[in-house]
C-alpha cells in the first residue's frame, strides 16, 4: 500500500480550478453551494454542469493529491485481472484493476482520492498490494466496458436464461407445453372432423363468451382505476418536499437503434427533468454497429452527464440487451428507462423517489403513465392516445388498487436497481420485456405500483409501422403468458388464485381477445349477409343471439373506457372518435395473427418501431413547460 | 296469489311469451328486457317481481339515507315514505323502481361529472342511465337533459372548448344509445319486429299521437304542470338553490326535467303521475343534498314546511291509475 493518504477538501478543490482560471470566483461559490445542499461531491458539480472538462478536473485532482493520472483509453486495463473480480463492486466503488507489476503489486486506478479504508479494500479484494493512480469515472467505465466486453454481452443475453431457464422466453415452447398444444389441437381436429357442426358451434360460443369475459375484466378493472383518479399517490408538493442532499443518485437508461435524427431531442428533454444533474447517471445505450446513431450522438456534443455506452454485437438483438448492458454498468440506486423520443415531466424522478419511500422494500417498480403528444395528426395517432389514457390512466391504477400483476409499459418504469439485478433484468428474448418484468416481479412477491406522473411520447402515425409495433407488443404478451404459465400449480403457490386470474385474464387475454374479435365480426357480417334459414343450420337461435350480444356489448364497453380515457386527459375532440374503437380493434386483430404466425416463425424477432416520424413538431408536454432546475452557469474559466 | 298490480302481471305474461315458443322468434316480448329478464329467472311469478321492486326501492331508499346522513335532515324523505301512492308505486311498478332507482344513481354522478370534471361520475351516470333504460326506455330523454343541462351547470368547467360539449354529451348518451342500439339490433334480427318493441311498455304509445302531434303538446303540458303541484319540494328545492346558493344556472338546468317529463309524454313514453311525483321528489332530494340546504336555517324552515305541504297534498291525492285504486281499496277499505 502507498503510504500517503490524502484529502482534497471541496473548498480548497474550488480555490485551485479558479487560481488555475479553470472557473470563475462565482462559478466556484455557486458549485460549493450545489455542493451544501445535495450533498453531491465538488467533483461530480463541476463535471456535470459541464464548468471543467472530466479529465482536466481528474489531472487536478491527481496533481493536488501527488498521485500520479492513468489514462485508461491509452493503457488497456488488464481484462483477466477485472475478470476475477465482481463487476457491481468494481462500479460501485469506482476502481479497475490495470495491470500486476514487477514489484507484486497491482496498479489500480480509482477515480476517487485514495484513502486508508478505500486502499485496504482494495488490497483485500485483490489479495495484493495496490500501487494507485487516478483515473476518471468515465475511464473506469470505458475499462469495464470494453475489459468485461465478453462477460456483459454474455450476462446482457444470456444471464436471466442462466439463473432461470423457465424464467426466460429463449425457449418459447417446453415440451410437455408443445406437447399439451398438440394434444389440445389433435381434439379440436378431431372434433371437427366427427362433428363438424357442433364443434364449429361449440368454439364460436366459447370464443365469443371468452371475447366478452376478458372485455368485462378490463372494464372492471378500469372502473377500479376511475375510483382513484382523484388519488395522487405522490403529489407535486410531496416531490418539491425533497431535499437535493437526500436524493439518490439516479440512473437513466436510453436505448437508441438507429434513431440519429432524435439524439438531440432526448439531450433537450433528459435536460428538463428536475433533478440534480450531479446525480444524474444517464446512459446512452447505442448498438455497437449502428453507426448513424453513433455518429449523431458525437456530434451532438453531448453534455458531461451523459455517457455514451456501446452495446456488444450480438444475438438478441433486442432492446432488452442492450437495457441489460446498462444494468450492468449502472451507477444508480434507482433506474429508469427513457425512449429516445420521451418527454417525461419534469418532476417525475422525484415522484419516483417519493414512491419508493412509501412503497417499503418489496416495491421493486413504479410505473408512469405514458401519452402521447402527436394526437390529433390522424386517426391512428388518435385512436392510440385514446387507448393509452384509458390504458395508463384507469387500467393500471385499476390494476394497483386491485392489487393484480402489473404489465409494466414501454419506458418510464423506474426501478430498484438493486432488486432488479436481483431479479436477472429484462428478458431479452422475450419483445415485450417490460411486460414481462412486471409479472416476473409479482409472481416473486414483489410489488410493483404507479405515479402519477406522463411522459409524453411521439404516436406512431403509419399504418404498416403501426402494425409491426403492435404485433410485436401481442406476440410478446404470448410469450410471456407462455413463460409463466409453464408451472401453474407453482404459479399458483406463489400468486396465489387472484394474482393468476388477474394475469390469465390481462396478459394471456389481450391477445386473444385480439384474435377473437375477426372471427367474431366474420361471424356478425356472415348473419347480415347469409339467408336466415341457411345460417340457422349452422347456428341456433341462442347459439347466435349469444354470439351477436357478446360482440356488441364487448365494443361498447371498450368504446366507452376509450371515450373516459380520453376525457379525462381533457382531449375532448377523441371522445367521439372513440366510437370507432371497433375498427381500431380489426387493426390489433390483424396485428393479433401476424404475431400469432411470428410466435411460431420466429419468436425472438424484435419489429423495429420507426420514430421521429411525426409531421408535427414536438410539443412540449403540458407539465413539461416549465422546464427543470439544471444549472447553467455562465462559462468560464 | 293475493293482489297483482296490472305492471307485474304484464311482466310476467312478457316473459311467459318468450318461452311459450320455441326459437327466438318472441324475443320481441324481452322488453323492458331487465324486468322481463328478472321475471324469466325468478321463481313466484308476480309476488316474486313485486319482492324484486320492494328490494330495488329498499336500495334506492339505503343509497338516499347515506347520501343525507343519520340526522333530522332525514325529513325529506317524508313524501316518499309516508305517501300511500309511493307504498304502490315500491311494491308494483317494477319497470319504475328500477328505472328511477338508477336514475337517481345517474343523477348524482352527473352532477359530479358536470361540475367537478370528475370522470368516474361520468361513468356512473353513463352506465346508470344505460341500466335504467333496460328498464324503461324514457331514460333515453333523461340522458339527453342531462346533455342540455351541462352548459349551464358546466359552463364555467367546460367554458373555452368547443369539443367538450360534445364530449360530456358521447359520455353520458353513448351508454344509453348503445345498449338501445345493441338491443333493438338483436329485437330485428331475430325476430324483425324492432319498431314494436319501444312500445311495448304497459301504457307507452311512443310516436302514437292519439291526441295529434299539436293536442299532445297540450295534453302533456297540462300534465307536467298538475304533476308538479304535487311536487313542492322540487319546487322549493330549485328556487332556493337559485336564491340562497346563488346558482341560478343551476337552478335553470333543474328546470330542464319538467321539460323532460313533458317532452316523454309527448312521445307517448309510460309515464304515470306516480312515477312523475317520484321522479320530482327524487331530483328534489338529490338537489338538497348536493347544495346542502339543510344546513341553511331559513331553508330549513321552507324545506320542512314543503315537505309538510307535500306530504298532506299526496297523502289526499288519489291517482287515478286503475291499479292504484285496487291496490289502495283493498289496503285501507
Amino acid at each position: 500500500m502507498e503510504p500517503a493518504t490524502r484529502t482534497v477538501d471541496a473548498a480548497t478543490l474550488g480555490t485551485v480550478l479558479v487560481d488555475k482560471g479553470m472557473i470563475t470566483p462565482e462559478q466556484r461559490d455557486w458549485a460549493l453551494a450545489r455542493h451544501g445542499t445535495t450533498g453531491a461531491t465538488l467533483t461530480t458539480i463541476v463535471i456535470s454542469t459541464g464548468m471543467v472538462p472530466r479529465r482536466d478536473l481528474y489531472q487536478v485532482l491527481a496533481e493536488m493529491t501527488g498521485v500520479p493520472f492513468s489514462d485508461l483509453t491509452a493503457e488497456q486495463a488488464d481484462q483477466r485481472l477485472m475478470a476475477r473480480l465482481d463487476p457491481e463492486q468494481l462500479i460501485r466503488d469506482g476502481w479497475v484493476p490495470v495491470r500486476s507489476l514487477p514489484d507484486g503489486s497491482t496498479l489500480v486506478a480509482g477515480a476517487h482520492i485514495p484513502r486508508d479504508a478505500l486502499l485496504t479494500s482494495i488490497e483485500r479484494t485483490l489479495g495484493a498490494p495496490v500501487t494507485y493512480h487516478i483515473t476518471t469515472d468515465w475511464d473506469i467505465r470505458y475499462a469495464l466496458q470494453h475489459g468485461l466486453r465478453d462477460i456483459i454481452a454474455d450476462q446482457a443475453a444470456l444471464g436471466l436464461w442462466r439463473r432461470s431457464a423457465t424464467q426466460s422466453a429463449r425457449k418459447a415452447l417446453y415440451p410437455r407445453q408443445l406437447a399439451g398444444l398438440a394434444v389440445a389441437l389433435a381434439v379440436v381436429v378431431a372434433c371437427f372432423v366427427l362433428w363438424p357442426i357442433g364443434s364449429l358451434q361449440t368454439l364460436s360460443i366459447a370464443v365469443s363468451v371468452l371475447f366478452l369475459l376478458f372485455v368485462s375484466f378490463k372494464f372492471v378493472v378500469c372502473m377500479a382505476g376511475a375510483r382513484r383518479e382523484r388519488y395522487q399517490a405522490v403529489t407535486p408538493e410531496d416531490a418539491a418536499a425533497l431535499n437535493d442532499e437526500d436524493l439518490p443518485v439516479y440512473t437513466v437508461l436510453a436505448p437508441m437503434f438507429r434513431e440519429a435524427a432524435v439524439v438531440g431531442q432526448l439531450v433537450t428533454n433528459l435536460a428538463k427533468l428536475d433533478y440534480p444533474v450531479s446525480k444524474l447517471d444517464v446512459l446512452l445505450l447505442l448498438e455497437e454497429d449502428d453507426k448513424e446513431t453513433i455518429d449523431a450522438a458525437k456530434a451532438a456534443s453531448l453534455p458531461a452527464w451523459m455517457t455514451v455506452i456501446l452495446v456488444p454485437r450480438g444475438q438478441p438483438q433486442t432492446k432488452p440487451k442492450a437495457c441489460n448492458v446498462g444494468l450492468f454498468l449502472a451507477r444508480g440506486d434507482y433506474l429508469v428507462i427513457f425512449d429516445a423520443e420521451d418527454k417525461p415531466d419534469p418532476d417525475q424522478l422525484k415522484k419516483a423517489v417519493v414512491a419508493f419511500d412509501r412503497g417499503g422494500e418489496r416495491m421493486v417498480c413504479v410505473q408512469a403513465a405514458l401519452n402521447y403528444w402527436n394526437v390529433y395528426e390522424n386517426f391512428l395517432t388518435r385512436m392510440f392516445t385514446a387507448e393509452y389514457s384509458f390504458w395508463f390512466d384507469y387500467m393500471l391504477p385499476g390494476l394497483d388498487a386491485l392489487r393484480l400483476p402489473i404489465p409494466l409499459g414501454g419506458t418510464s418504469n423506474h426501478f430498484r436497481t438493486s432488486v432488479l439485478r436481483q431479479l436477472g433484468g429484462w428478458d431479452p428474448f422475450n419483445v415485450t420485456e417490460d411486460a414481462d418484468l412486471g409479472i416476473r416481479a409479482s409472481a416473486l412477491g414483489y410489488t410493483v405500483g404507479v405515479i402519477n406522473s406522463t411522459t409524453f411520447e411521439e404516436a406512431n402515425r403509419k399504418f404498416g409501422n403501426w402494425i409491426r409495433q403492435r404485433s410485436r407488443w401481442i406476440k410478446g404478451y404470448m410469450q410471456t403468458t407462455l413463460v409463466h404459465a409453464r408451472s401453474p400449480v407453482s404459479l399458483l403457490k406463489v400468486c396465489g388464485v387472484r394474482q393468476t386470474l388477474g394475469f390469465l385474464l390481462l396478459v394471456a387475454g389481450t391477445p386473444l381477445s385480439f384474435l377473437f374479435v375477426l372471427p367474431l365480426w366474420i361471424l356478425f357480417v356472415a348473419s347480415l349477409l347469409i339467408p336466415a334459414p341457411i345460417f340457422a343450420e349452422l347456428y341456433p337461435g341462442w347459439w347466435l343471439w349469444l354470439g351477436l350480444f357478446n360482440l356488441l356489448v364487448g365494443n361498447s364497453l371498450m368504446i366507452y373506457v376509450s371515450m373516459m380515457g380520453a376525457f379525462l386527459r381533457q382531449r375532448y375532440g377523441l371522445v367521439v372518435w372513440s366510437l370507432l374503437n371497433p375498427v381500431y380493434w380489426l387493426l390489433h386483430s390483424i396485428a393479433s395473427y401476424k404475431a400469432l404466425w411470428q410466435l411460431i416463425t420466429r419468436p425472438h424477432y424484435w419489429e423495429k418501431t420507426t420514430h421521429g416520424i411525426s409531421a408535427l413538431a414536438a410539443q412540449p408536454s403540458p407539465a413539461a413547460v416549465t422546464g427543470g432546475d439544471v444549472p447553467r452557469p455562465r462559462a468560464g474559466g | 296469489m293475493g293482489l297483482a298490480a296490472p305492471t307485474l302481471q304484464y311482466v310476467e305474461h312478457r316473459a311467459s311469451q318468450v318461452t311459450a315458443a320455441p326459437g327466438l322468434s318472441h324475443l320481441d316480448y324481452v322488453y323492458p328486457p331487465l324486468p322481463v329478464l328478472l321475471a324469466l329467472l325468478l321463481p313466484g311469478g308476480p309476488f316474486g317481481l313485486a319482492i324484486v321492486a320492494c328490494l330495488f326501492s329498499g336500495m334506492m331508499l339505503a343509497y338516499l339515507v347515506r347520501r343525507i346522513g343519520f340526522s333530522r335532515d332525514l325529513l325529506v324523505l317524508l313524501p316518499m315514505v309516508a305517501v300511500p301512492a309511493m307504498w304502490y308505486t315500491a311494491s308494483n311498478l317494477l319497470p319504475a323502481v328500477v328505472a328511477l332507482t338508477f336514475l337517481a344513481v345517474a343523477l348524482q354522478g352527473f352532477i359530479r361529472f358536470a361540475t367537478e370534471g370528475e370522470t368516474y361520475g361520468g361513468f356512473i351516470a353513463g352506465l346508470a342511465l344505460a341500466v335504467s333504460y333496460s328498464a324503461d326506455p324514457s331514460a333515453l330523454v333523461y340522458a339527453g337533459v342531462m346533455c342540455a343541462a351541462v352548459p349551464l351547470i358546466g359552463a364555467a368547467r367546460y367554458h373555452g372548448d368547443p369539443q367538450a360539449p360534445i364530449g360530456v354529451c358521447a359520455v353520458l348518451v353513448f351508454p344509453c344509445v348503445a345498449a338501445a342500439a345493441c338491443w333493438s339490433f338483436l329485437l330485428w334480427k331475430f325476430s324483425g319486429n324492432w319498431p314494436g318493441s319501444l312500445a311495448y311498455s304497459l301504457n307507452a304509445d311512443v310516436l302514437g299521437f292519439p291526441d295529434g302531434i299539436l293536442g299532445g303538446i297540450g295534453h302533456a303540458v297540462t300534465a307536467t304542470l298538475t304533476d308538479l303541484t304535487r311536487s313542492e319540494l322540487y319546487v322549493v328545492a330549485v328556487v332556493l338553490v337559485g336564491v340562497r346558493r346563488r346558482a341560478p344556472a343551476f337552478s335553470a338546468a333543474l328546470v330542464l326535467p319538467v321539460v323532460a317529463l313533458a317532452l316523454a309524454l309527448w312521445l307517448g313514453f309510460d309515464y304515470s303521475s306516480v312515477t312523475a311525483y317520484f321522479l320530482f321528489t327524487l331530483l328534489a332530494v338529490t338537489v338538497i343534498t348536493q347544495f346542502s340546504l339543510m344546513e341553511d336555517r331559513v331553508a330549513w324552515w321552507i324545506l320542512v314546511a314543503a315537505v309538510v305541504a307535500q306530504v298532506i297534498i299526496a297523502i289526499a291525492w288519489a291517482p287515478t291509475s286503475p291499479g292504484f285504486s285496487v291496490w289502495s281499496h283493498h289496503l285501507f277499505g
